[in-house]
C-alpha cells in the first residue's frame, strides 16, 4: 500500500471548489434567514379565509380572574377589536380549554409551518372554532407546509440546515445537497410518490444564480459584461490547450494542467461566473465520481488522461454553459418555490441527468473511504439514517465459519462487524471523492494510499464454496442467513432500502423525532403501529401516507403535552391495556419477542416478561419467582435477562431459537442498562 | 467597560433564575374548578377521536377525564420529588385500575422542572426564537431583524453558542443546545438588549430604538407605550398587559405563567420602579420564561 502526498484530501479539493463559488451558496452566502417564508417573501402572507360564522369560541368558562382593575377601558376595546387575541381578550377572561387549544393551535402551526407560528395574519377565532383536523388541514395548505417537508428530508437524510432559506427568501446552497429531500417535498407538493426521498437516483435542482465574481480592477462591469469576460477568457484556455496539444511531442503536463486548475484556469473561470455549482460540477465529476483530470492535476495521482479528448470535452462544455447561462441570468432565475427549481439537463453539459443522491460536497467528502475504515464509515451513516440502528455494540451469536483470520472477526468487534462490515461493502468500489474504481486495477483511497484492487476487495470475499460471492448485504441475523438481504453495488443497496420495513419503520421514527422530540421516548408498539399504518395507506399514495402520519403525531397526547416527562409514553396503538404492563419502552418488545414462553404463572424460569409488580424493596420489576415461590430482587431480575440477552452461548441466548431485530435488541439492551444504572448495579 | 458589562449581566441572570422559582412556586387554586370542566369536556371530545391512538375508552373514564382537565386547567408549578420515578409504565390514556398513578403523573408532568426527569430540554436554538420574535413582534415585510445585533460586534459568532443546527453535509446535530453558564449569558444579554431597545418607544428614552417604530406589531407598540407611564396604574392595566404578554410569549406558556408574570409586575418592588428599567425587566421576564426559550 503507498501512501502519497497529500493527506488532506477533501479540503484540498473544498479548497479548490472556493476558489469562486459565489453562486453556490457555500461562499459569500447571504446571512442565513431566521424567517424562511416564501409567503413573506412574495408578500402573500395572509392565509385562507376561514367561515366567518366559525369565529366563536368553543367554550366561555373563564380562568381564574386576573384580579388587577381594569384600566383605560379605550385600550381594552382596541386591543379586542385586534384579530389574534380577541378570543381570548376583552371584557371576559379566556377560558382554560380555549387557552389549551389556542396553545396546541400555535405549536402546530411552528410544526407545519416551518416554525412559523401564529402571526398577524392568522385568524385565531376562527381557527380555535374548528376541528383539529380541519386545523391541520388548513396548515398543511399553507405554502410554508412544504418547506416543512422538506426540512424534515434533510433531516431524514442527516443533512438538516438551521434555515433552508437565506435571507432573500432564496434556498439555501445547503439544501441543493439534499436533492432526495428536495424531490421528496416536490411530491408532496403534488400529492406524488414522498418514498421518492428514498431513492438513489435524483435530479440535479439548479440553485439561484448570482452576479459573477469581479476582481478589483472589474467594478465597473455590468454582471452581463463580467460573464461575456469570462466566457472570452474560457476561449482563450482552450485555444491555448489547443495550441499545447497540437504540437508533435507530449505537452508538459504542469503546464496541461495549470490550464485547467491554475490561476485563472478553466476551472476558475467557470466557478467565478456566479452559475449554479451545479452547472460547474461536471468539470470535477466523470459519470459517478471525480473525473481523472482532477485526480491527475489536483491531487497528483500518477494516472492516464487522453489530455485531447478532453479538451474537446471543454470545448463542448463551454458552449453549453453559454447556452445555460443565457438562460439562467440572475433576473431570470431565482426561484424561492420548489415547483421553480430548475432541474439540470445532464447531456448539455456531459453527464446523467439523473444522478447519486450522495454528492460530492457532502457525502463523499465528509464520509471517506480510507485504508484502514474500507468504508464502513459510510455503512455507518446508512445503517445509521436509513435503518435507526446506532450500531450498539451488543454481542451476537458468532457464525458457524466466522473468522477467516479477518479484520475484526473477534466476538467481541463482531457486535458491529457483523453488519457494519457488509453493509460497507456495497461501497466497495467507491474510493476517493466518490469515485467508481471498478474495473480499475488500483484504488484510491481519501487518505491518499493505494490498493492493488484485487487485495483490497478480499475484504468482503467469501470463500469459494460459500453460495454467493461477496459478504456484501443488509444483515439481520449473524446467524440465520435466510432473514438477510445480500447485494454487491449502491443500486442493490437502494434496492433493499426501499423494500425494507426497517426503513419505513425508521422513517416514522424519524418524524417523531423531528416534529415532537428525539429525546422523547416512544412506546414500540406505538411507531410499529404508526409505521404499518404510513405502509398500507402508502400503497395508495405515499404522500397522503406521509401527511396522514404527520397529522396523527401533530393531535396525538405527546405533543400536546405542556411539559412532556421523558420517560412517559403518552400514545399507545390502539387497544392495549396498559395495566400492569413493564414499562411502556420495552413492553411491546417484550411481548413481541419474548411472551409466547414468558407470559402468567407458568412462564419459562418463572419470569413474567409480561408482567409489572414491586419486589421485597419495593422497587418496580417483572414477575420473577424463584423455585420457592418468592419474588427475586429487581436487580437480579434485570441482570438476569440482560445476560440472556447478550449470551453468546446458543443455549443461553435469548430469545431461544428466534430472531430478535437489532433495532429492538438495542431499545431493551439500552434500558436494561438504565434500569441497572438506576439501582447501582450497572455492569 | 467590558468588566461592568459583565457584573450588570449576573445580577440580572440570577435575577431571572429567581423569578422562574418564584414562578415555580406557584400553586393552582381551588377557584379553578369550571376551568376544570371546560378541560374536562374538551379533553373528553379530544381523547374519544377514532384516529387518537391510545385508549378510546378514555372518555367513559371519570377520573382519567378528571386527570386530564386537571392536567389542562390547574397547572402546577411545583417541582416536587416524585413518588413515582419507578412509574414509568404510566400512560395517561389508562383504566380505571391505573387512574390514580395517572393522576399522579399527569400532574407531574406539568411541572415547569420536573426533577426526576434525566433528560435536560434544550434551547429551541437561535434561529427558532430568532423567528419567533420576527413574526410575533413586527409587522410582516419589516426590516430584517437579527437577534445577534445584541451580542456585539461578534454577534453572529456568538450566536452559534445559543443552540444551531450544523454539519456540514451528512452528519448534521444540534449544537449548544443544552443550557449551560455561558450560553444562559448569552441568551441573556441578547434578549434582555432587544428588551432595552424595545423601551426605546418611550417618549422619555434617551436613545431611539434600532429599528422603525411603524415596524413593530401595533398591538406591541401600543401595549409598550401604555407601560411608557409605569409605575402608574395606567400602565398596569391587565388588558394591557396581556396584550404585552401575548404579542411576545403567544400561547407558548400556560396562563398560570401569564399570572406568575404578572404577580412579580404588581410587586411592591416593581411599583418603586421607573420604566425606564420596569419595562426592559418586564420584557426580559418574559423572553427568559422556559416555555419561550426551551423546547419541550
Amino acid at each position: 500500500m503507498t501512501l502519497i502526498l497529500n493527506r488532506f484530501v477533501p479540503s484540498a479539493l473544498l479548497l479548490l471548489l472556493g476558489v469562486g463559488l459565489t453562486a453556490c451558496g457555500v461562499k459569500n452566502k447571504p446571512a442565513p434567514a431566521s424567517h424562511d417564508s416564501p409567503v413573506s417573501a412574495t408578500g402573500t402572507a395572509k392565509d385562507p379565509v376561514l367561515p366567518s360564522e366559525a369565529v366563536t369560541s368553543p367554550s366561555n368558562a373563564p380562568l381564574k380572574p386576573i384580579g388587577i382593575t381594569t384600566g383605560a377601558p379605550g385600550l381594552a376595546t382596541s386591543i379586542s377589536s385586534n384579530p389574534y387575541i380577541e378570543a381570548t381578550l376583552g371584557s371576559t377572561i379566556p377560558s382554560a380549554a380555549t387557552w389549551t387549544k389556542a396553545r396546541w393551535i400555535e405549536k402546530a402551526a411552528k410544526a407545519l409551518r416551518n416554525g412559523h407560528g401564529l402571526g398577524q395574519g392568522d385568524n385565531l377565532p376562527a381557527l380555535l372554532a374548528l376541528p383539529e383536523s380541519k386545523i391541520v388541514e388548513h396548515f398543511m395548505a399553507d405554502p410554508r407546509f412544504i418547506d416543512t417537508v422538506l426540512d424534515f428530508g434533510m433531516f431524514f437524510l442527516g443533512q438538516k440546515s438551521d434555515s433552508i432559506r437565506d435571507s432573500l427568501g432564496s434556498f439555501d446552497g445547503e439544501v441543493f445537497s439534499g436533492r432526495a429531500a428536495i424531490t421528496a417535498a416536490r411530491e408532496v407538493q403534488k400529492n406524488g410518490d414522498f418514498l421518492k426521498l428514498l431513492q438513489l437516483q435524483q435530479p440535479v435542482y439548479l440553485s439561484s444564480t448570482s452576479a459573477p465574481f469581479a476582481g478589483a480592477d472589474e467594478q465597473e462591469l455590468t454582471p452581463a459584461q463580467l460573464r461575456e469576460k469570462r466566457f472570452a477568457m474560457l476561449n482563450q484556455r482552450i485555444a491555448n490547450l489547443r495550441a499545447l496539444l497540437s504540437g508533435q511531442q507530449t505537452p508538459d503536463p504542469k503546464a496541461f494542467c495549470d490550464s485547467f486548475n491554475g490561476e485563472n484556469g478553466i476551472l476558475q473561470i467557470v466557478t467565478n461566473m456566479g452559475l449554479p455549482i451545479s452547472v460547474s460540477l461536471p468539470l470535477l465529476l466523470s459519470g459517478d465520481g471525480i473525473s481523472s483530470l482532477v485526480l491527475k492535476c489536483t491531487f497528483g495521482v500518477p494516472i492516464e488522461v487522453d489530455e485531447k479528448a478532453l479538451l474537446e470535452t471543454f470545448a463542448s462544455y463551454t458552449v453549453s454553459l453559454r447556452s445555460l447561462a443565457e438562460n439562467l441570468i440572475p433576473e431570470r432565475y431565482s426561484p424561492k418555490a420548489l415547483d421553480a427549481l430548475q432541474i439540470l439537463d445532464g447531456a448539455v453539459v456531459g453527464v446523467p441527468t439523473a444522478q447519486s443522491k450522495h454528492d460530492i460536497l457532502g457525502f463523499w467528502s465528509r464520509l471517506t473511504n480510507s485504508s484502514t475504515n474500507f468504508n464502513r464509515k459510510r455503512a455507518e451513516h446508512m445503517l445509521n439514517r436509513y435503518f435507526c440502528d446506532d450500531l450498539k455494540p451488543i454481542t451476537v451469536l458468532a457464525p458457524v465459519d466466522h473468522t477467516q483470520g479477518k479484520h475484526a472477526t473477534d466476538s467481541g468487534c463482531q457486535s458491529c462487524h457483523y453488519k457494519l462490515d457488509p453493509m460497507a461493502g456495497f461501497f466497495k468500489n467507491i474510493g476517493i471523492l466518490g469515485t467508481n474504481f471498478n474495473g480499475l486495477s488500483t484504488m484510491q483511497f481519501d487518505d491518499n494510499a493505494q490498493q492493488p484492487m484485487a487485495e483490497y476487495v478480499k475484504a468482503w470475499a467469501n470463500p469459494e464454496n460459500a453460495p454467493r460471492a461477496w459478504n456484501v448485504g443488509y444483515i439481520r441475523s449473524s446467524t440465520h442467513e435466510s432473514l438477510n438481504e445480500y447485494g454487491e453495488s449502491i443500486e442493490d443497496l437502494y434496492a433493499i432500502i426501499e423494500r425494507a420495513p426497517e426503513v419505513k419503520q425508521c422513517l416514522v421514527r424519524r418524524m417523531f423525532e423531528h416534529f415532537i422530540s428525539k429525546d422523547q421516548v416512544i412506546d414500540p408498539g406505538y411507531l410499529e403501529w404508526l409505521a404499518n399504518t404510513f405502509v398500507e395507506q402508502s400503497k395508495f399514495n405515499s404522500s397522503m401516507a406521509f401527511k396522514a402520519t404527520l397529522a396523527t403525531l401533530v393531535t396525538s397526547r405527546t405533543f400536546k403535552e405542556t411539559n412532556p416527562k421523558s420517560t412517559t409514553c403518552y400514545d399507545m396503538q390502539p387497544g392495549v391495556d396498559p395495566a400492569n404492563r413493564p414499562p411502556c419502552a420495552v413492553a411491546f418488545l417484550l411481548q413481541k419477542n419474548c411472551a409466547s414462553c414468558h407470559t402468567g404463572v407458568g412462564a419459562a424460569g418463572g419470569l413474567d416478561l409480561a408482567g409489572w409488580t414491586r419486589d421485597a424493596k419495593g422497587i418496580e420489576t417483572f414477575p420473577h419467582k424463584t423455585l420457592e415461590g418468592t419474588q427475586r430482587d429487581a436487580n437480579e431480575s434485570f441482570k438476569r435477562v440482560l445476560d440472556r440477552l447478550t449470551s453468546t452461548n446458543p443455549m443461553l441466548r435469548m430469545p431461544l431459537n428466534m430472531q430478535m431485530s437489532a433495532q429492538d435488541t438495542a431499545e431493551l439492551y439500552k434500558w436494561l442498562n438504565t434500569k441497572l444504572d438506576s439501582t447501582g448495579a450497572a455492569q | 467597560m467590558r468588566q461592568q458589562h459583565f457584573f450588570f449581566v449576573l445580577p440580572l441572570a440570577f435575577a431571572a433564575a429567581f423569578l422562574s422559582l418564584v414562578a415555580c412556586d406557584q400553586k393552582p387554586s381551588s377557584s379553578e374548578q369550571p376551568a376544570q370542566t371546560e378541560a374536562r369536556e374538551f379533553m373528553s371530545e379530544t381523547v374519544s377521536r377514532p384516529t387518537q391512538a391510545p385508549s378510546p375508552q378514555a372518555s367513559e373514564n371519570p377520573a382519567l377525564l378528571n386527570a386530564a382537565a386537571e392536567s389542562a386547567a390547574a397547572v402546577t408549578f411545583s417541582s416536587r420529588p416524585s413518588e413515582s420515578a419507578e412509574s414509568e409504565t404510566a400512560n395517561s390514556a389508562a383504566t380505571s385500575e391505573d387512574a390514580p398513578r395517572e393522576l399522579s403523573e399527569t400532574t407531574e408532568s406539568n411541572t415547569l422542572v420536573s426533577a426526576d426527569d434525566p433528560l435536560m430540554s434544550e434551547y429551541k436554538g437561535y434561529q427558532d426564537i430568532n423567528k419567533i420574535l420576527k413574526v410575533r413582534a413586527f409587522v410582516p415585510g419589516a426590516d430584517p431583524f437579527e437577534l445577534y445585533r445584541y451580542l456585539g460586534a461578534a454577534g453572529v459568532s456568538l450566536s452559534a453558542l445559543l443552540g444551531q443546527w450544523n454539519g456540514f453535509g451528512v452528519q448534521s446535530s444540534f449544537l449548544n443546545g443544552k443550557p449551560n453558564t455561558i450560553n444562559l449569558i448569552l441568551w441573556h444579554l441578547a434578549l434582555s438588549g432587544f428588551a432595552q431597545d424595545l423601551a426605546r418607544v418611550c417618549p422619555d428614552a434617551t436613545e431611539k430604538p434600532t429599528f422603525k417604530t411603524d415596524s413593530l406589531n401595533p398591538l406591541l407598540l401600543k401595549s409598550l407605550q401604555t407601560l411608557c407611564s409605569w409605575p402608574d396604574a395606567s400602565a398596569k392595566n391587565a388588558d394591557n398587559l396581556m396584550a404585552l404578554w401575548m404579542s411576545l410569549m403567544g400561547f407558548d406558556a400556560p396562563y398560570e405563567e401569564f399570572l406568575a408574570w404578572q404577580e412579580f409586575l404588581h410587586s411592591p418592588e416593581m411599583g418603586q420602579t421607573p420604566a425606564a428599567q420596569a419595562l426592559p425587566d418586564a420584557i426580559t421576564a418574559i423572553f427568559l420564561n422556559p416555555h419561550f426559550l426551551l423546547k419541550n
